[in-house]
């Protein structure tokens, strides 16, 4: 720990070294993370790249050394934020927001709607297989990836969260919950999707 | 959702994320990425700290293929340099034999100035002055000192170059001390990423030359860049700082440099 903190003192400071060193020690976590929110591995270099020039650039901005880490995440989040939004074709996304988009809008009104599907999200995800779950994090919007994957892979808390992504903390544990629901609901309705694929070929 | 979700969840993200590793070779490339646009944004940060020159006017002498001369026409629209951190001394004393190497001239540095703030690093740059199209049409070189953490003040020094004109930044203060007339200025400057386009206010206050738009930062970002300059012995002096210290502050320290015998 004391190691890492005179390191990140020494890229504050200009050495090239230091910043080699923490680039090599961060790098794999950083490129997972950016793996998981984007889901394709171009992007994800992009992102890593892109991190660590403005880590560098912007050292001085970090005040804390010990904050080091947070604030990698907190680069990473928001540059593969503003990559989504360019992806999007510049559509502006409201990070302070939830539901922002149609397809989040309908998602959520499908949940609404749909009682049936208010069961245990981990009834759901001990039915389901690693595959089936990760495609469904996949299919969830960007906002949610990144609350799930700082929640249950960096195991930050809600606060921490907030920090990072610039929400209110309220706002990471509305988004936590409804990525939760929306998880569940993306299984259920694959699940519904097998069940009737199955039927079909039985009666085929 | 329960510890068993919870646990569940973690788990299959951990799993599918620890398949997920770039090779030592993707490793390595990227890091030999990450220098190179380290080095180019530093390149724009620090072509944006010496002002754009935009439209002044510069006649210049060019050689061409290293034997004919000719004389052009030419805008600088830019003044370009680059520094590598290992050409960076860390004494006064080490940046004084350079310049006296390099620039044929011994300047004056203050070692710690009376606020306190204190000589930190320095090199001898090669400025480029390039037209739009980015033919260099002057090189000179320059001495650079930076003061306090993380250079927060910054001192530059290079022989008087009449082919470029002074900029239009607002002059916020002149006075006269030892003969030598000290103009302080302050110039607003909004730093936007290369792709991003400026709200119509701030082209707005472009045009009018009262914002300073410059591209090619990570972020968008507004500063205050408040320098003061000043001509001694053929050299001319530029001590700068874009963070909260005031033209007052600064025309103190110059006037600490002058005095250096």
């Amino acid at each position: 720990m004391e190691e890492k903190k005179a390191l990140v003192e020494s890229m504050i400071n200009g050495s090239e070294a230091a910043f080699d060193e923490l680039y090599h020690s961060y790098s794999g976590k950083l490129y997972r993370m950016a793996y998981f929110i984007t889901g394709n591995r171009s992007d994800s270099e992009d992102i890593l790249q892109e991190t660590f020039v403005k880590c560098y650039l912007y050292k001085s901005k970090l005040k804390q050394t010990e904050r080091f880490e947070p604030w990698l995440y907190q680069i990473l989040v928001r540059t593969a934020w503003r990559l989504e939004r360019k992806k999007k074709g510049r559509a502006e996304i409201s990070y302070e927001g939830i539901l922002e988009n149609e397809e989040d809008k309908k998602s959520a009104e499908h949940i609404r709607e749909d009682k049936k599907t208010d069961g245990p999200l981990e009834s759901v995800l001990v039915a389901e297989t690693a595959n089936e779950i990760q495609a469904a994090l996949s299919n969830l919007d960007i906002k949610y990836r990144t609350v799930i994957l700082l929640y249950y892979y960096n195991e930050l808390s809600t606060r921490e969260i907030a920090h990072i992504t610039g929400a209110m903390e309220g706002t990471v544990k509305s988004r936590l919950h409804k990525a939760r629901k929306l998880l569940k609901d993306l299984l259920k309705a694959d699940s519904s999707e097998k069940t009737e694929m199955e039927r079909g070929f039985c009666h085929g | 959702m329960d510890n068993l979700g919870d646990d569940r969840l973690k788990q299959i993200i951990k799993s599918e994320l620890d398949q997920i590793k770039p090779d030592a070779h993707a490793e390595n490339r990227c890091l030999r990425e990450i220098h190179k646009k380290i080095e180019m944004r530093s390149r724009i940060m620090k072509f944006n700290k010496k002002r754009m020159v935009a439209a002044l006017a510069a006649v210049c002498t060019i050689t061409v293929m290293g034997t004919v001369t000719a004389i052009a026409g030419g805008k600088i629209t830019g003044l370009f340099s680059s520094t590598s951190r290992d050409e960076m001394v860390h004494s006064k004393a080490e940046l004084i034999q350079l310049a006296e190497r390099q620039m044929g001239t011994t300047p004056k540095i203050v070692d710690t100035f009376s606020n306190g703030i204190s000589f930190n690093e320095g090199s001898i740059t090669k400025v480029e002055g390039r037209d739009e199209n980015q033919n260099p049409l002057i090189t000179y070189p320059e001495l650079y000192a930076g003061y306090g953490e993380n250079n927060r003040v910054g001192l530059d020094i290079h022989e008087n170059q009449d082919m470029i004109p002074q900029g239009s930044s607002t002059v916020i203060k002149h006075e006269v001390y030892q003969d030598i007339t000290l103009e302080a200025h302050e110039d607003d400057y909004l730093f936007l990423p290369p792709d991003a386009k400026p709200s119509e206010e701030d082209s707005k206050l472009e045009e009018e030359g009262k914002l300073m738009i410059s591209y090619g930062s990570s972020e968008e970002e507004r500063k205050v860049y408040r320098y003061v300059n000043w001509s001694e012995n053929g050299m001319k002096y530029t001590l700068s700082s874009s963070d909260d210290l005031s033209c007052d502050d600064l025309i103190g320290m110059a006037k600490e440099v002058i005095d250096v015998k």
